[in-house]
């Protein structure tokens, strides 16, 4: 029995642990990897990813998941890009992008909750669909997005940047609606057994329906930022974000299976992680594909040390 | 004389051709707490759907203070002061007790949680129950005693006059039973009334006033705790069986076929002994929650790795056999037909293969299709199973001629060993009756039979000798001849103070 | 409410040939060969039928293996990743020898070898089928990509190109490899002691212990024999292209894929369905394309369409599936 404790402990901590090591030996190559300025370069970086994750993180605490989010930020650029191509006002584009992302949520919640399609096999169609449309409505171009945009994207108090304070302040907000509201608590019964939670009247469909709406939200705001920061929206804009998405909550700790994990720490941890990776392989002059390779890798030892430690807990009861 | 808080006057409903309830009445005195028994199917469940507002009553009234009241959905009974704790605790194990309690009712200001004054107003509630369980503390450690507190707990916060509490005990060891006896002794002091359903009748007397035992759709008898005892109640619950003709002529050769020693699985199975000889049918019965299912789905490996000794009688002699092996040479027929009797979408001639598949394949694992057509009209011809083309989806038959299915298919594979499982559950009259006489016949031919059924009287028909089976022990085995009067009594007697 | 009992009863007896979705798709199927008929005959020109079903045949073998993995109950959506990267390691193989049997062999071995890799991971460790070969996906595009820099391969040695692009009786070598393997695999799911126990396991696979079928094992098999036809399609798809690269495992081809499958009828809740309806799928979904490309519509409003048309055929089959019970 104590053994099989410690050995939970250990898998805890295992991801944590894993990011020090990592980080420490990217370090030993390049100094200055751990340098002030590059940290909070690597914040900035991984604001756009870190935002989308955190609606990932939403619906995977319901112990579902939604893989349409990168196309959703696309779509939603989409639209923003040809607005302000337009003339339109700055104020109206962004209004209109969050918007967007609403409503594409609100697709996925239909589908999921009124059509009953599997959230798996939902998502992967409005994936493909959004995907779709994004392209067509920006004719898989790239469109130039006006200066103010690049510099809003880029913007820095000192050595802080503008997103990564939006990217906090949105992290904050959605982990405090996990665990401080009613609404949050009823996300976590549903992915302890949705059943149970159907018997003892808990508002279920409705509550899976807005926590769609808002992951597509996050995800248009997280396309914003991605997009913001190069000056672009490209046909690439989101593509595997998704992906990533799901490896950056399950290296957080949040349990596919739902109902348990910290929103806060585990987006932290998980976009912490991918990022280091992905600039320490960017300074040691990798193949950016690796970095592909390397998400898989770890979503599957997630995975595995999760199955371990349900495993272990089977077989204790 | 204390008033009424509840009555229940001539509750009918049916569903579609069943008739669930017919004459169901029901009364319950203000503080005090009554037991509802009854057999499968007697009506107890339906009747505290009706009032729990799961569903309505076709006919028949509800008074609340002697006040006519309709439910039309579990909120309309809550608002009456009606709360109802189910035998599956709702329980969601990642949250905390607190949160469990409130679960529907969280206190908030300005829409977010009010932390403290949750788990201070939790601790409270729990303690009035006599718990001291931290608010603060995840469910997922607890024991079901506990979890089922917090249940309770969370039905406390509505404030109800009348609580139902549905086989409170059925997981519960012998110390959390006492605390739950605690627990019920303080509601009633609180004025709360209670309405305890119950499959162990021995329990029912350390805590209720009263007992109204239902039959068939229709209450019984009510009566106080006093004006009876354990072999009463059994007796008003199965029925008048009329003298039992034996469909089988007894055998007086008696080799035996498996040996059980010691089985043990967990909490399912306590140290189960029992033997069963060649031909033979051995009747097991016992009350629902006893353990009958889990004590034959786990000698043949179904339910994990059980510990004891299982032999069987290879060439003349008992030797030792994994649970593996028994399987294989072992029909099941569960008492769940459509969760894992049938594949209800599939054609006759699908489900009658598939524990046939050696059987009805060429080489090469190729099936013959015409084996597999043969095979499926044997069950069909031998069964006379009502269907008009062995192409058929399963789901198109009648409950009946499913259950047929899964006998048939089984009878195939040839079996040594035939595990019955509430076989003529849901059958008519003339369907019963084909069943046992198969199973009759099967033993005549050799094949070992264990037989559980809730329905004494069909098991007093067939069965060669009987296993007694209550609270997960093996309690007594008893000769074909015993009578009625002696079975109940061996259950009852053994119901009362067995050793945990 | 009513009605629609009524018409799912009368659909019950022809249930075991025909259902709504399979109705659905023939219509689909009929509107669009009369669409082309009318508006572009030369469409039926034996030349250019040849030339659809060379041109599907890739994905008509994908969805062959997909359909099984299906009726069992499961998902693979690394199919096409393991094709690209199962392509790259026999092309390095058969450069390397100049051998083409062992690049061809290459190929197939590691098909399976990937498709074990799932089938271990879901059978064995449990793990959920679409997050498990999502993983697998991301790792077999990741090395892909990685050990061919994003360059194709195509200096594999001219004998296989001549044997794989040689033409019997006026058909190409990759329809008669589809041919078999459809046959194969169809014949396997419907006359096979195997091919039966995938679909009860599809179905429920607690019925299926209770019977002693060793449902591990067959899920297993399903992603072997899935792994084992992307091998294959590894081999027919490089001969068809020349080259192997890691794009021939891009996202569309996952999407046809699944949409092929689903309008050929597979359920994606298991234990109903054909690998002949997925193929026959997969003929539509490349039709519905040229058909598609014939109206001047961009491939995006394609991709639209199809994502459209997934949802409205698992709905449907989700709807039917309640209705039913």
């Amino acid at each position: 029995m104590n053994t099989s404790i410690l050995g939970n402990r250990i898998l805890d901590f295992a991801f944590p642990i894993f990011l020090i090591l990592v980080s420490l030996g990217f370090a030993l190559v390049e100094p200055s990897f751990l340098g002030l300025g590059n940290i909070f370069g690597m914040l900035h970086a991984m604001a756009p990813i870190a935002i989308i994750s955190t609606g990932m993180a939403l619906i995977v605490m319901m112990g579902k998941l939604d893989i349409s989010l990168g196309s959703i930020a696309l779509v939603s650029m989409g639209v923003s890009a040809i607005m302000l191509q337009s003339d339109y006002s700055l104020f109206t584009a962004i209004l209109i992008t969050f918007l967007v992302g609403a409503m594409l949520g609100a697709v996925n919640g239909f589908v999921i909750c009124f059509l009953k399609v599997n959230p798996l096999i939902a998502t992967l169609g409005t994936m493909i669909a959004f995907r779709g449309l994004g392209n067509q409505i920006t004719d898989a171009q790239v469109v130039v997005l006006p200066d103010s945009l690049r510099a809003l994207g880029n913007f820095s108090f000192g050595a802080i940047f503008f997103d990564t304070v939006i990217c906090l302040l949105l992290l904050t907000t959605v982990h405090l609606l996990h665990q401080r509201t009613k609404f949050g608590k009823i996300i976590t019964a549903i992915g302890n057994d949705e059943a149970t939670a159907q018997r003892v009247g808990l508002p279920v469909t409705q509550t899976v329906f807005f926590s769609f709406v808002i992951a597509g939200t996050l995800a248009s705001i997280g396309g914003f930022f991605a997009s913001a920061q190069v000056g672009a929206v490209t046909s690439f804009l989101g593509k595997g974000m998704e992906f990533t998405a799901v490896a950056v909550v399950v290296v957080g700790g949040i349990s596919l299976f739902g109902g348990k994990g910290s929103i806060l720490w585990g987006v932290i941890l998980g976009s912490l992680t991918f990022e280091v990776i992905r600039s320490g392989l960017n300074y040691l002059g990798a193949n950016p594909y690796f970095y592909q390779l390397i998400g898989g890798v770890v979503i599957f030892i997630a995975m595995y040390a999760a199955a371990i430690k349900l495993g272990r807990s089977a077989n204790n009861s | 004389m204390s008033k009424s808080i509840l009555k229940m006057h001539n509750i009918e409903k049916r569903f579609g051709p069943i008739t669930a309830l017919s004459h169901a009445n029901f009364e319950l005195k203000k503080g005090s707490v009554v037991a509802l028994v009854g057999a499968n199917g007697a009506g107890k469940s339906t009747l505290m759907n009706v009032l729990g507002g799961i569903t309505t009553q076709d006919n028949g009234q509800i008074l609340i203070n002697d006040e006519k009241v309709d439910f039309n959905s579990p909120g309309d009974a809550a608002r009456y002061g009606i709360q109802f704790v189910h035998q599956e605790l709702s329980i969601f194990k990642t949250m905390t007790v607190a949160e469990n309690i409130f679960i529907n009712k969280f206190p908030s200001k300005y829409g977010l949680i009010s932390k403290h004054m949750m788990e201070t107003t939790a601790t409270q509630l729990l303690a009035e129950l006599g718990s001291n369980l931290n608010p603060k503390h995840s469910v997922e450690t607890l024991s079901t005693g506990d979890c089922q507190m917090v249940v309770i707990a969370r039905a406390m916060l509505g404030s109800p006059k009348i609580l139902i509490l549905d086989e409170p005990t059925s997981s519960l060891s012998k110390y959390e039973k006492e605390k739950l006896n605690d627990v019920i002794r303080r509601l009633k002091t609180s004025g709360v009334a209670i309405i305890y359903i119950s499959h162990f009748i021995s329990e029912i007397f350390e805590v209720c006033d009263a007992v109204t035992v239902m039959r068939n759709g229709a209450t019984i008898s009510s009566q106080t705790i006093n004006e009876t005892d354990n072999a009463t109640i059994i007796e008003l619950m199965l029925g008048d069986v009329a003298s039992i003709e034996k469909k089988r002529k007894q055998e007086k050769n008696e080799t035996i076929f498996l040996s059980v020693n010691k089985l043990q699985n967990e909490n399912k199975v306590q140290e189960a002994t029992f033997i069963l000889n060649k031909g033979e049918i051995l009747g097991i019965w016992g009350l629902l929650g006893s353990g009958r299912t889990e004590l034959v789905r786990s000698i043949i490996g179904l339910d994990g790795r059980p510990e004891g000794t299982i032999r069987i009688n290879k060439n003349g002699k008992l030797s030792p056999i994994s649970v593996e092996y028994l399987s294989q040479v072992t029909a099941y027929v569960s008492e769940d037909r459509r969760g894992e009797g049938v594949l209800l979408p599939m054609s006759v001639q699908k489900n009658t293969a598939l524990p046939n598949l050696r059987k009805v394949s060429r080489s090469l694992g190729i099936i013959n299709l015409e084996k597999v057509r043969n095979l499926a009209k044997r069950v069909i011809d031998s069964l006379s199973v009502k269907v008009s083309s062995s192409d058929q989806a399963v789901s198109t038959l009648s409950g009946g001629n499913q259950q047929k299915i899964v006998f048939g298919k089984w009878l195939e594979t040839e079996p040594d060993l035939l595990i019955l499982d509430e076989p003529t559950r849901g059958l008519d009259i003339s369907a019963k009756g084909e069943i046992l006489k198969l199973a009759t016949n099967l033993a005549n031919a050799g094949v070992s039979i264990l037989f559980i059924s809730s329905e004494l009287e069909e098991l007093m028909k067939i069965s060669d000798r009987y296993l007694i089976v209550s609270e997960r022990h093996v309690v007594a085995e008893l000769p074909g001849n015993s009578t009625q009067d002696s079975l109940i009594s061996a259950l009852s007697k053994t119901s009362q103070g067995s050793a945990a | 409410m009513v009605k629609m009992v009524i018409r799912t009863a009368t659909f019950e007896r022809v249930r075991t040939n025909l259902s709504l979705p399979l109705l659905i798709t023939g219509f689909m199927f009929l509107s669009a060969l009369i669409f082309l008929l009318l508006n572009s005959p030369e469409f039926f020109l034996i030349k250019n039928i040849i030339n659809i079903f060379n041109q599907c045949a890739v994905l008509a073998i994908l969805s062959l293996g997909m359909s099984t993995v299906m009726i069992g109950g499961g998902i693979d959506l690394s199919l096409p990743a393991n094709m690209a990267l199962s392509a790259i390691f026999g092309s390095t193989i058969m450069i390397l020898t100049q051998s083409v049997t062992l690049g061809c062999l290459t190929m197939v071995i590691s098909g399976v070898a990937i498709g074990s890799l799932n089938g271990f991971a879901i059978a064995r460790l449990r793990m959920i089928p679409f997050v498990v070969t999502l993983a697998t996906m991301t790792i077999c595009g990741g090395i892909s990509v990685w050990t061919t820099n994003s360059v194709s391969i195509f200096n594999q040695p001219e004998q296989f190109f001549d044997v794989f692009l040689a033409r019997f009786l006026g058909l190409p070598l990759s329809i008669y490899v589809l041919i078999l393997c459809l046959i194969i695999t169809q014949c396997t799911l419907s006359f096979t002691r195997f091919g039966w126990m995938v679909y009860a396991v599809g179905t429920s696979p607690e019925v299926c212990r209770v019977s002693r079928i060793p449902v591990r094992q067959v899920l297993f098999s399903t992603y072997v024999l899935a792994g084992f036809l992307a091998g294959v399609s590894a081999i027919v798809v490089t001969a068809r292209l020349g080259s192997a690269s890691a794009n021939i495992g891009n996202d569309s081809v996952i999407l046809d894929i699944v949409t092929a499958c689903v309008i050929g009828g597979v359920s994606i809740y298991g234990g109903k369905g054909r690998p002949l309806g997925a193929c026959l799928g997969a003929v539509l979904v490349v039709i519905l394309g040229n058909i598609l490309n014939l109206l001047e519509i961009s491939f995006f409003v394609g991709l639209m369409l199809k994502g459209f048309l997934i949802i409205f055929f698992v709905s449907l089959d989700g709807f039917l599936v309640k209705n039913n019970e």
